[in-house]
C-alpha cells in the first residue's frame, strides 16, 4: 500500500517537477541569442547573477547596473574577466578559462540583450522626472551621443508628442540599444525636453 | 508545482528508499534546489518532494528554506551589509529568530519525519552580525529541527566567538569551506580548518569537496587525515584553479576516490550531493542525476 502510494505520488511529482518553468529564464528571440542563453545557463551564471542580471546572490555584482557591462562591446571587457574569474571573494566567481571566443561573443550578446530588456523595463516602470532643456542639449552632443547619427532638427518633426510612444522612440530599437543599456531616467527626460523645445 | 498540490499530497509514512547505499549515508544540501526560492517557507513541500524524487533520505537544510526572509537579511554576504536598508532587514530577521516559537522548527521536523525523511544538519551561516542571543537561539532551533549538528559557512574570527556557545549547548558546529585563498579569515585550506578544529572538540568540518578542489587542495588527503572530525562532505564537481562547477564526472573533484575511501574504511562521514552546475532541467531532476552518479560508484 505504502509502495503503491509512493509510486503514484512519485509519478505525479515527476510530471509536476518537470513541468516547472525553464530553469534558465525565457527563450531568447534569435538563434544567436539562444546560443548565448545556453552559455549563460550552462555556466550557471544565473545562480549568482539571476536570469535577469539583477539578482545579487552569493555577493554577486548587479549586471543590470554594472558600469563595466554598460561599457562593454562584444565581450571586450567582460570576456577577460569571465575567463579570469574573481577568486579572492567571499565565495569566488569561478574562472571560465576554457570558454571559446565564440562562446564569449554569444554570451556577451545575450547579456547585452538581457540588459536592454531589463533597463527598458526599469525606465518604463516609473514616470520620468521633469526634464531640463539645457542639460538635454549638452547630453545630445555629449554623453548620449545622439549627434553622431542625428541632427536635432531632423528629429523634432518625428518625435511623438505623447508618452509612452515618445519614450519608446529613444529606447530599445536596435540603433538605440546601447543608449537604452546605460540611460538614466533624468537623461531621457532631459533629451525629450530639449527636442520638445526645438519643436 | 503549485503549492496547493504540494500541500494536498500526502507523503508515504516510511522511507521509500534505504538509509545507506553501499554503506554510505547520502544526503543533499537543500541549496541544490535552486528553483525553490529562499525566504518562502511555504515552498517547503517542494524540498520534500525533490528529496523523494531524487531518492535521498536526509538533508542539510539551508536556513533560507525555513526562515521567512531572504539570505540578504542574514548578514553572511558582506556585500549585502552595504545596502542602506540592511540594518532594518537584519533587525527584523533577528527579531523573528528570537521570537518564533520553537514549535515552528519542531513542526518542520515532523513534516520531514512524516515523509520518511530527516533533517540531519542545519545550515546557518554565523557571522559578526549575530547577537549572542541570536547565537543561543540558533542552537535551540537546530535541536528542535532534530539536527545532529549545525553546518556553517563562516570565518575563523566568528568560530572563535562560537567556542563558548558550542561548549554551553554541547552541540557541534561544522565549518564549511569556500576557496578564497587570499583572506586568512576564510575557510579554504587544510590549515584554516585545523585552526578551528583546535579551538574546540565541538568543531567539525563540512568539507566542500568542490570548493576544496577549485582551491587546488587535495580532498582525499584531507579526508584521510581528518575523517573523525568531518561531519559531512559536500559532493560536487569543480575544476581546479577556481574553475567552474561541472556535471558530476566532468570536473576535477575526486568524487569516486572520496566515496570509495569512505565506503571501504566504513567511516561514518556523510556524503551530501550539492547541485550547482548549470542546466535547463529542474533541480530535482539534476539532484537525482547527481545521486545516481554517486549510487553507481557506491555500489561498484
Ligand atoms: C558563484 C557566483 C558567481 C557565478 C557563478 C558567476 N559570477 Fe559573475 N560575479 C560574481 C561576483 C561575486 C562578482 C563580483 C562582485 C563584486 O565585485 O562586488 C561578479 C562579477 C561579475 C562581473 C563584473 C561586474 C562588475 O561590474 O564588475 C561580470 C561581467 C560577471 N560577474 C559575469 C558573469 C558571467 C557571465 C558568469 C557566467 C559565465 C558569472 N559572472 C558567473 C559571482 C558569480
Ligand atoms: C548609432 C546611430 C544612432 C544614435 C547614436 C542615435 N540614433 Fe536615433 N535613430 C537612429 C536610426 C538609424 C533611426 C531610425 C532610422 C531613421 O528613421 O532615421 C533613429 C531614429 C530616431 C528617432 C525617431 C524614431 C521614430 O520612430 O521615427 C528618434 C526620436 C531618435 N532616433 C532619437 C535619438 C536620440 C535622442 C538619440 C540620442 C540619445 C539617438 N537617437 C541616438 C540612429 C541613431
Amino acid at each position: 500500500m505504502t509502495t503503491l502510494r509512493f509510486c503514484l505520488a512519485a509519478a505525479l511529482l515527476t510530471s509536476a517537477l518537470i513541468a516547472q518553468k525553464d530553469a534558465g529564464g525565457v527563450p531568447a528571440p534569435t538563434e544567436a541569442l539562444e546560443r548565448g542563453r545556453t552559455v549563460y545557463v550552462l555556466s550557471a551564471c544565473h545562480y549568482c547573477h539571476g536570469v535577469d542580471l539583477a539578482q545579487t546572490a552569493m555577493g554577486a555584482a548587479n549586471l543590470l547596473h554594472s558600469r563595466m557591462v554598460g561599457a562593454d562591446v562584444g565581450g571586450n571587457l567582460m570576456g577577460p574577466l569571465i575567463k579570469a574569474g574573481l577568486p579572492a571573494l567571499q565565495t569566488s566567481m569561478p574562472s571560465y578559462y576554457d570558454m571559446t571566443p565564440q562562446e564569449i561573443t554569444d554570451l556577451s550578446a545575450y547579456i547585452h540583450y538581457l540588459r536592454q530588456k531589463g533597463r527598458y523595463a526599469e525606465l518604463k516602470a516609473a514616470p520620468l522626472p521633469a526634464g531640463d532643456t539645457a542639460r538635454g542639449k549638452t547630453a545630445f552632443r555629449g554623453s548620449a551621443k545622439c549627434a553622431g547619427c542625428h541632427t536635432p532638427k531632423s528629429l523634432v518633426s518625428r518625435l511623438k508628442k505623447t508618452p509612452p510612444e515618445r519614450t519608446d522612440q529613444l529606447l530599445l530599437p536596435a540603433p538605440h540599444s546601447r543608449f537604452t543599456e546605460n540611460a538614466q531616467p533624468a537623461e531621457v527626460a532631459d533629451l525629450l525636453a530639449y527636442l520638445d523645445k526645438l519643436r | 508545482m503549485r503549492l496547493e498540490d504540494a500541500l494536498a499530497w500526502q507523503p508515504p509514512a516510511t522511507p521509500p528508499f534505504p538509509d545507506t547505499v553501499g554503506g554510505i549515508h547520502f544526503g543533499v544540501e537543500t541549496f541544490s534546489f535552486h528553483d525553490v526560492p529562499p525566504g518562502d517557507p511555504a515552498q517547503l513541500p517542494n524540498i520534500l518532494n525533490g528529496m523523494l524524487y531524487a531518492g535521498i533520505p536526509e538533508c542539510e537544510i539551508m536556513s533560507g528554506h525555513i526562515e521567512p526572509f531572504p539570505n540578504s537579511a542574514t548578514g553572511w554576504w558582506v556585500q549585502t551589509r552595504r545596502a542602506p536598508e540592511f540594518p532594518k532587514l537584519r533587525e527584523a530577521a533577528r527579531q523573528w529568530r528570537l521570537t518564533v516559537p520553537l514549535d515552528y522548527y519542531v513542526n518542520i521536523r515532523k513534516r520531514f519525519e512524516a515523509a520518511g525523511l530527516r533533517i540531519y544538519y542545519y545550515n546557518i551561516n554565523f557571522n559578526e552580525t549575530f547577537t549572542d542571543a541570536e547565537r543561543d537561539r540558533t542552537f535551540e532551533a537546530a535541536r528542535a529541527l532534530g539536527a545532529a549538528a549545525i553546518s556553517s559557512s563562516t570565518v575563523l574570527s566568528e568560530a572563535r566567538r562560537l567556542v563558548p556557545f558550542v561548549e554551553k549547548h554541547r552541540f557541534p558546529v561544522a565549518m564549511h569551506n569556500h576557496n578564497n585563498l587570499v583572506d586568512p579569515d576564510q575557510f579554504a585550506t587544510p590549515a584554516s580548518f585545523e585552526q578551528a578544529l583546535a579551538m574546540s572538540p565541538w568543531f567539525l568540518c563540512t568539507l566542500d569537496s568542490g570548493h576544496f578542489t577549485a582551491g587546488n587542495n587535495d580532498a582525499v588527503a584531507f579526508l584521510k587525515q581528518h575523517h573523525d572530525r568531518i561531519a559531512n562532505i559536500h559532493i560536487r564537481d569543480r575544476k581546479r584553479n577556481n574553475g567552474p562547477n561541472r556535471p558530476f564526472g566532468q570536473g576535477d573533484t575526486p568524487i569516486k576516490e572520496i566515496l570509495l575511501t569512505i565506503r571501504d574504511n566504513k567511516w561514518p562521514v556523510r556524503c551530501y550531493v550539492e547541485y550547482e552546475y548549470g542546466s535547463f532541467r529542474s533541480s530535482a531532476e539534476e539532484v537525482r542525476a547527481c545521486m545516481e552518479y554517486c549510487r553507481k560508484i557506491a555500489l561498484s
